[in-house]
């Protein structure tokens, strides 16, 4: 019996534990301006927040932020979603991250995890890597890029807000 | 009983307010033997090889706790550092983060950087082998958003999680944020410095039992000085940096050449400007003798442990296979006792320009367009050389060779390259890319193969979308080479039924070897599934041998046969 009780409590930890996980972490990043953020800010947003891992150098990266590129703006009326565009890009590409921002006119938010800090802390191993966050908890992941995975996300923002 | 209730009570209160992470990687193989391809006799003893990886992090309240452990079993997959073996802590750390108060304090294997990594990088990449982490302590100090200070201090991972290199690497960087202090809200401008020392004590260790004082006068200690200056403004940007090593002995092919005693340094510039929907940047640098390894000796080695810096190769990444074949490596390294392939570094640069033709526009057409053209070009350093003959102990005759460089001289010719990319969509189904790609590659000086080669790669690629997110992807590319093994032809057929499913089909074939066995086929079918953060790949094939680089660091894999699965998840 005092087993069992015990077993009752450690998944109810586990289960607590595990819930509560679902948050982005506390790491600092700089954004393409050189200014510091703090990733868990967007923990306290009310409004969804799409978390995209990238690289320069990431084939499938670039046409999934093309793709979304595209329908960014109706997004952002339609359910002020912002987009968090986190790339990886190391000391060797990371120059080509602002032109390649700047020259394919993204209206998104850049942050720069050169030394793999944010990917690591949340496990992320290829890219791209996109969560979904709203009200402070990760509702959605997909690691990889299959082509029109914008639809698939546009439909989880609105079953998230219910619109 | 009730104290035991109590106690569970409290560890779920605990709990509750903690986030523990899981992250699990698992990258297996299995080599066959077909009629052309062979595994190596020496390595046919275990043909199913596996490196997993499990992560476990846990935080609460402003601590946070993590332990990596890893998996090489039975053996790790082929020509990983053979010091990766069986199971063992990876990386294990316990850090305290006080956000609001600025304070981070590590203690435990460390991940950092210190401005472009040119003086320390500590990182990890899995798919190239490396863990670098330093296991010791860190502090990080945040001084209002103005500025930060870090200091280190550790022994450095080279194997497995405590497998330490012999010297001692210790470190402090500062950056200022002058843009803060001015309070100017529409540019950035930072300045940064930073040290980096190494204590490798070497006097004693001369097992030359003729000369056992032949390291007396080598350096203890060798420290790295850098100072860079960022400035970041609406359309334009400028960066800077400058690194002095102090003078060491040089090392060659894992001998130390303790009458060889120099200073190196590196020099680099990048600059960005951008409109719109208009970008370029522009990098430039200049090494000369910048390798720096936590233990001299390992200078040089072929699973790139024991790195404290990272001197990545300034050129582009591509994307296809046949644009991988000829790749640089960043040459920051010196060469004394090779006639006519001397080497004291590197000097260089590349571009890249982005484009977007808006739709409607004369580059744009109907649907739009987007160009990316890029370049670059490296060279050695130009050797000025002196010889002189001395006599040894026995009165033989011993060349001497001496060495140093211009600033601003360009030696011999490495590499370089241009490529142009043009991505159409042609309507809301049909999306392309086409790219050229010219390359220089100096196979003598980066490789040690006695040629040089041109190539001049073409790609096209054409996705169709069958329904929102149904889609077949189709990509053709040639490649004409004059040497090695010449030319080549590949294509990927890539099926996609839904955003969980995605089935490949890939070939390149080398058609215009010389010689009648390397006309190979290197053909590979799979698939992949992903569903929330979990992703499984499996696939069957060949795999060319060659450079797999990532960031502009390489691993040599084999040619080889067989099956692989990749698994990733985390939760």
């Amino acid at each position: 019996m005092k087993i069992f009780r015990l077993l009752c409590f450690l998944v109810l930890t586990v289960s607590t534990s595990v819930s509560a996980q679902s948050k982005l972490p506390n790491v600092t990043l700089k954004d393409i301006n050189g200014k510091s953020v703090n990733v868990s800010q967007y923990n306290r947003s009310d409004k969804p927040v799409i978390v995209s891992f990238w690289a320069t150098w990431c084939g499938p990266c670039i046409k999934e932020l093309k793709a979304i590129k595209e329908v960014y703006g109706k997004w952002q009326k339609e359910l002020g979603v912002e987009l968090v565009a986190v790339s990886i890009d190391d000391a060797r590409t990371k120059n080509r991250v602002k032109p390649q921002v700047s020259g394919a006119d993204w209206k998104y938010t850049i942050l720069l995890d050169e030394n793999s800090e944010l990917k690591r802390a949340m496990n992320v191993i290829n890219v791209p890597y996109t969560v979904i966050l709203y009200k402070g908890e990760v509702k959605f992941k997909h690691s990889n890029y299959t082509p029109g995975i914008e639809n698939k996300i546009y439909e989880e923002l609105k079953s998230l807000t219910k619109k | 009983m009730k104290k035991l209730t109590l106690l569970v009570i409290s560890l779920v209160g605990f709990w509750a307010n903690a986030q523990i992470r899981v992250g699990i990687e698992s990258n297996s193989q299995y080599y066959l033997d077909d009629d052309k391809i062979k595994l190596d006799p020496n390595e046919a003893d275990k043909r199913f090889r596996s490196n997993n990886y499990i992560k476990l992090d846990y935080a609460i309240k402003n601590f946070e706790f993590g332990l990596q452990g890893e998996g090489y079993y039975p053996k790790a997959i082929l020509n990983y550092n053979p010091q990766l073996q069986d199971f063992n802590v990876g990386t294990i750390f316990a850090r305290y983060k006080n956000f609001e108060k600025g304070i981070d304090i590590t203690a435990g294997h460390i991940y950092e950087q210190f401005g472009s990594g040119l003086a320390l990088r500590f990182w990890e990449d899995r798919a190239l082998g490396i863990n670098n982490a330093l296991f010791g302590g860190r502090v990080k100090l945040n001084m209002g958003d103005a500025a930060q200070i870090k200091l280190l201090g550790g022994k450095q991972r080279v194997g497995m999680g405590f497998d330490f290199s012999g010297g001692l690497v210790y470190g402090a960087d500062v950056e200022i944020d002058i843009a803060n202090l001015l309070s100017k809200e529409n540019y950035t401008l930072k300045f940064g410095s930073s040290f980096v020392g190494r204590y490798e004590d070497i006097t004693n260790l001369s097992n030359d039992v003729n000369n056992p004082d032949k390291f007396k006068d080598v350096p203890k200690t060798t420290d790295v000085f850098g100072s860079r200056i960022d400035y970041s403004g609406q359309r334009f940007n400028l960066n800077v940096e400058y690194l002095y090593k102090t003078k060491d002995v040089h090392v060659e092919s894992s001998d130390i050449q303790q009458d060889i005693l120099r200073s190196g340094n590196a020099f680099l510039i990048n600059s960005g400007y951008n409109t719109g929907d208009f970008a370029i940047n522009v990098n430039l640098r200049r090494l000369e003798n910048f390798t720096f390894h936590s233990q001299r000796n390992m200078q040089g080695n072929v699973f790139n442990y024991g790195m404290i810096n990272f001197v990545p190769s300034l050129t582009k990444q591509y994307d296809h296979s046949l644009q991988n074949i000829y790749v640089y490596q960043a040459q920051p390294q010196m060469v004394y006792y090779v006639m006519n392939k001397e080497k004291q570094g590197e000097i260089g640069g590349q571009f890249d320009m982005f484009y977007e033709a808006a739709k409607g526009s004369f580059f744009g057409g109907k649907t739009g367009a987007s160009f990316a053209v890029n370049g670059s070009y490296w060279a050695g350093l130009k050797n000025n050389i002196s010889r002189e003959t001395v006599k040894g102990e026995f009165g033989e005759d011993i060349e001497k060779v001496k060495m140093d460089a211009d600033l601003l001289a360009f030696g011999k010719k490495y590499y370089s390259d241009f490529a142009i990319e043009y991505r159409k969509p042609f309507s809301e189904k049909l999306n392309t890319i086409f790219s050229y790609l010219n390359q220089y590659h100096n196979s003598d000086f980066i490789t040690e193969k006695p040629y040089q080669v041109k190539a001049h790669t073409v790609a096209a690629e054409g996705t169709y979308f069958l329904s929102e997110t149904k889609s077949v992807r189709l990509e053709l590319q040639h490649q004409w080479a004059d040497q090695e093994r010449k030319n080549w032809a590949g294509g990927t057929v890539e099926y996609v039924p839904s955003s969980k499913w995605s089935f490949f089909i890939h070939d390149i074939y080398n058609y215009g070897s010389d010689k009648e066995n390397e006309k190979l086929h290197y053909y590979s079918a799979g698939s992949a599934f992903s569903k929330g953060a979990t992703r499984i790949a499996a696939s069957y094939g060949r795999q060319r041998g060659g450079m797999m680089c990532v960031g502009g660091v390489c691993r040599f894999v084999p040619e080889s046969a067989g099956f692989s699965l990749n698994i990733t998840t985390n939760f």
